[in-house]
C-alpha cells in the first residue's frame, strides 16, 4: 500500500466515500429525526465546526512531516 | 470494520426488500464480500482509480436527483426555521458531526500522499464537498417529505429517486441510482478493508497481507450476519455509530495528536538546551 502514492483528488474522493455510503443508507433520516426543519441551519453550523476541527488536525499533523507512523 | 459490516448488512437488507424479496440475505452479502476479496487482491492504486471513476458518477446522480425533484419541493417545509428549538438544533444537533466521519482517514493520509504539502487543501476540500453533498441530499428529502414521517425506513434517497419522471417515457429511474450506489458501496468496503489490513499488518509485524484478504472478507461476512434482523442493524447505525465516530475519530484521535505534539515539542526544548549547554 505504501508503494503507491495517493493524489490530491484521489484523497478527497477517499474521504467522500464514507459520507456517500452513509447517506445512501439512513444518515438523512437520522439527521432529520434530531433537527427536523432546522437541519439546513444545523448542517451549516456543524460544517463550520468540522472545518475548524479539520484545520486543527492538519496543524497537528504538520508536526510529523516525514513520520511513517502508518 | 464492524461499522462497515453492519452498514453492509443494512444495505443488503434494503436490496432484499426492494429487489430480492425471495433471496436469502446470505447470497446478497456474499456478492459484495466476494467482490471485495477480489478487489483487495489487486493493488491499492486500482481501488483508488476505480473510486475516482465511480464517485463522481454518484455525486452527479445526487445533483441530478436534487434538480429533477425540484417540481415536488415544498419550500414551506423549512419552517419552523429552528425546528424543535435552539437546544435541539445547536446542542443535541452536535451529534450530527458524525456525518463527517470521513475525517478519520485524514489521520492515515499524510504518509500516503504524493504531495504532502497539499494536506491542507485535501482537508478543507473534502470537508467542503462533504457539506455540499449532505446539503443537497438532506434538502431534497426535507423539501419533499413531511418531517414527521421518516420518509423511508430503508433509504430516503431511494424513495426520493422514485419520484423522478420526465413525461411518460422516462420514469422509475431509481434502478440506475441503485446501480451507482452498489458500486460506491463496493468501493467503500474495499477501502475500509485495505486500511484495516494494513493497520493489522503494522500491529502484528507480519511481512505480507495476502493471507489476510480472505480472512478479513470472512470477518466482514460473519459480522454482517450477526444482527438478527434489519431493526437491530438499523439501530446500531442510528444509535451507536454516531457516538463511535465522535468518541474515536474526534475525541480520541485529536487527543493522541495533541499529546504526541506536546511530547515532540518537549523533546525539542530538551535537545535545544543540551546543544546550548555543550
Amino acid at each position: 500500500m505504501l508503494k503507491y502514492k495517493v493524489g490530491t483528488l484521489e484523497a478527497v474522493m477517499l474521504i467522500l466515500t464514507i459520507v456517500i455510503v452513509h447517506t445512501i443508507l439512513s444518515l438523512p433520516r437520522d439527521i432529520l429525526v434530531i433537527t427536523s426543519s432546522a437541519t439546513i441551519l444545523n448542517l451549516i453550523y456543524i460544517t463550520a465546526i468540522a472545518l475548524c476541527i479539520g484545520y486543527f488536525i492538519y496543524r497537528l499533523l504538520r508536526n510529523f512531516p516525514r513520520s511513517r507512523y502508518y | 470494520m464492524i461499522s462497515a459490516s453492519i452498514m453492509l448488512r443494512n444495505f443488503c437488507e434494503g436490496l432484499k426488500i426492494i429487489y430480492y424479496p425471495m433471496t436469502n440475505i446470505v447470497f446478497i452479502l456474499l456478492m459484495f464480500v466476494i467482490a471485495v476479496c477480489i478487489a483487495n487482491k489487486l493493488d491499492f492504486n486500482s481501488t483508488l482509480k476505480t473510486n475516482l471513476l465511480i464517485l463522481p458518477l454518484v455525486l452527479a446522480s445526487i445533483i441530478f436527483l436534487f434538480f429533477a425533484n425540484i417540481q415536488n419541493f415544498s419550500p414551506q417545509r423549512i419552517f419552523p426555521i429552528l425546528g424543535h428549538g435552539l437546544t435541539e438544533t445547536f446542542v443535541t444537533g452536535l451529534l450530527n458531526l458524525s456525518a463527517f466521519g470521513g475525517i478519520a482517514y485524514l489521520y492515515f493520509l499524510p504518509p500516503l500522499l504524493k504531495e504532502p504539502q497539499k494536506l491542507k487543501k485535501v482537508t478543507l476540500l473534502s470537508i467542503g464537498m462533504t457539506a455540499i453533498y449532505l446539503l443537497l441530499c438532506i434538502s431534497a428529502i426535507l423539501f419533499m417529505f413531511p418531517s414527521f414521517i421518516s420518509a423511508n425506513e430503508i433509504s430516503p434517497l431511494y424513495n426520493a429517486a422514485r419520484y423522478i419522471e420526465f413525461g411518460s417515457f422516462f420514469q422509475r429511474l431509481e434502478s440506475i441510482f441503485l446501480l451507482f450506489w452498489m458500486l460506491a458501496f463496493a468501493c467503500y468496503l474495499s477501502i475500509v478493508t485495505k486500511f484495516s489490513m494494513n493497520i493489522f499488518k503494522k500491529i502484528t509485524s507480519i511481512s505480507t497481507k495476502k493471507p489476510l484478504i480472505d480472512i478479513f472478507g470472512l470477518l466482514i461476512f460473519a459480522i454482517a450476519l450477526l444482527p438478527e434482523n434489519f431493526a437491530v442493524s438499523s439501530n446500531f447505525e442510528s444509535s451507536i455509530y454516531p457516538y463511535l465516530v465522535l468518541g474515536i475519530v474526534f475525541i480520541l484521535g485529536i487527543s493522541i495528536l495533541v499529546l504526541a505534539s506536546w511530547k515532540k515539542h518537549k523533546k525539542r526544548i530538551v535537545n535545544t538546551e543540551e546543544v546550548s549547554n555543550e
